[in-house]
């Protein structure tokens, strides 16, 4: 009997013991946290990011899964770790993640978007990368495009609500004014529809950032290939609300620390984009 | 919340449309017309069809619903538009299509055809209905008068299956102006997407939808106004009635009136 009443208070003992260590080494982890988030992520337990998640390499679902894969994926989830919480990333347009942001859809955008004085006036940035944008052709480059200037006259396609987007209307502008055909842009919800639109022969040029157009052309050599130079390189950063300013010290300090312990390096050494490192 | 709204922006585009708008605006027109013109032609060709002695050609137009309407239109509009391409290995749409009058955009051309062929499934259901609801005594007493089937359907049958056609054509339409939007994920700037492209770099996502949304009722407005004078046209013989077009400018709201008189109608 005793016996067997000890064995009962060990296993309620084990029962009550084994959580509150569970608990006892979550809670040490978060006290690891390298960086304090705000308040509510805390609580939360997880910090949420806005993602366009149709741009590979940076934010793309990996073959056969609903897994969001990519270097944006990876360098958002150490900084989740770094603040000792995890990350989520919820897919939203382009066009549509600064909105999303604003009426609190989530905590954080990163979804390779640059930095720009526009979108400075609705949101914080936190820049990690610095990336230039690149013409994609079909291979063989059959139209002869070499660089900006052999636009006119071309259909590009881009992404909607991209820098990329806004820098052709800028060259449009250039072109009027020189009394040059115009290029004719036509302009894609999803990054993977402008890139589908040169390979099947609807455009003849795309128009995106460097890492993304590299990785395109890594997935289907036989289509397509750079044409010309990069340019205009622009910093890449995450943004956050305004009025947040606690999550953007914190978001700051962990890619900071980032660059510092090499795991930067390493998530972009791992996606081929070691070249667009902030520091080097 | 409502003060958060920057009203003068929504009015800036209610009431100074720019080129670009004007340009998109009729896109969603044109598209939308000719779409349903596809659609009420392949509806009434396959509606035949199915009424057809040749067993293929009833086969064909059941199948033909059953594809085009058990799929998403907005599957039908990437198969016709990159699809076909990657299919096909050749261009089935080139990039651009010209009518010797006119050339159309290649993408606007695809969303046409791909509206079109979708539309036409549903119309040929109504079609159907509208055909069925004639009575069987109505072709044996033209038959039994020495007329033979294409005379009898011209004359006798299609003339009293408009009257049940048109109100859910009138429908179709009504909602094809809306449907159009999607052709904008091939990279067609309608309405919608003119909308979409200027609040990407505006970001005052409520200003501009809002905007939006009230041109797409005044194009529904206008719609259901014409839609209403051709009822009117059919009905006419049968009721003899003849009202003014202001008249009619109220029936289109008939349900905003109901509400205010409590619905008692």
């Amino acid at each position: 009997m005793r016996n067997s009443r000890v064995g009962i208070v060990s296993v309620c003992a084990a029962a009550v013991l084994v959580p509150l260590g569970l608990a006892g080494a979550v809670s040490a982890r978060t006290a690891a946290a390298r960086v304090q988030p705000p308040r509510e992520i805390k609580s939360a337990g997880k910090i949420v990011y806005c993602s366009d998640i149709t741009y590979p390499p940076e934010e793309f679902y990996g073959k056969g899964t609903t897994h969001p894969e990519g270097s944006d994926i990876d360098i958002g989830t150490g900084v989740a770790r770094l603040m000792g919480v995890k990350a989520q990333f919820d897919n939203t347009g382009f066009d549509g993640v600064i909105p999303a942001l604003l009426s609190k859809k989530c905590n954080a955008i990163i979804s390779g978007m640059n930095d720009t004085a526009q979108r400075r006036k609705q949101v914080g940035f936190v820049d990690y990368l610095r990336v230039g944008q690149s013409l994609m052709v079909k291979k063989g480059n059959p139209d002869y495009i070499n660089g900006l200037a052999s636009l006119s006259g071309k259909t590009v396609s881009v992404e909607l609500g991209t820098t990329n987007a806004a820098f052709l209307e800028k060259e449009n502008q250039k072109l009027s004014a020189q009394h040059k055909a115009q290029i004719t842009i036509q302009t894609f919800p999803k990054d993977t529809d402008a890139a589908t639109a040169l390979k099947t022969g609807r455009v003849q040029v795309y128009f995106g950032d460097s890492p993304v157009v590299a990785w395109y052309i890594k997935q289907d050599k036989s289509s397509f290939a750079f044409a010309g130079q990069p340019i205009n390189p622009i910093p890449v950063g995450i943004a956050v609300r305004r009025n947040d300013p606690q999550l953007h010290t914190a978001v700051q300090k962990a890619i900071r620390i980032m660059y510092r312990n090499h795991s930067m390096t390493r998530i972009l050494a791992k996606w081929h984009m070691t070249a667009f490192a902030l520091h080097k | 919340m409502l003060a958060v709204v920057a009203w003068h922006v929504v009015w800036q585009r209610i009431a100074h449309p720019d080129h670009a708008f004007a340009l998109a605006l009729w896109r969603t027109v044109y598209i939308s017309v000719a779409a349903q013109l596809i659609g009420v032609c392949l509806g009434l060709i396959t509606a035949l069809m199915r009424m057809s002695r040749l067993r293929v050609l009833r086969l064909v137009s059941g199948a033909y619903v059953l594809v085009f309407r058990g799929t998403p239109v907005i599957v039908q509009i990437f198969f016709v538009y990159f699809g076909a391409n990657l299919l096909f290995g050749f261009t089935l749409i080139p990039n651009t299509v010209n009518f010797g009058l006119f050339a159309l955009n290649g993408a606007v051309f695809a969303g046409i055809v791909a509206l079109g062929i979708n539309e036409g499934a549903y119309m040929r259901e109504i079609y159907r209905a509208g055909i069925d609801a004639i009575d069987k005594g109505q072709m044996e007493a033209a038959k039994s008068l020495g007329m033979t089937y294409g005379l009898a359907m011209r004359r006798i049958i299609l003339p009293q299956a408009a009257r049940v056609i048109i109100p859910p054509l009138g429908n179709e339409f009504n909602n094809m102006l809306k449907t159009s939007s999607l052709v904008f994920f091939i990279g067609v700037t309608e309405l919608f997407g003119d909308a979409e492209i200027r609040n990407s770099t505006a970001f005052q996502p409520v200003e501009y939808f809002t905007a939006v949304a009230f041109w797409y009722l005044v194009l529904t407005t206008i719609w259901s106004v014409i839609q209403a004078q051709i009822e009117r046209a059919l009905a006419r013989e049968e009721r003899g009635d003849q009202i003014s077009f202001r008249e009619r400018v109220f029936q289109a709201w008939a349900p905003v009136a109901a509400w205010r008189t409590g619905g008692s109608r």
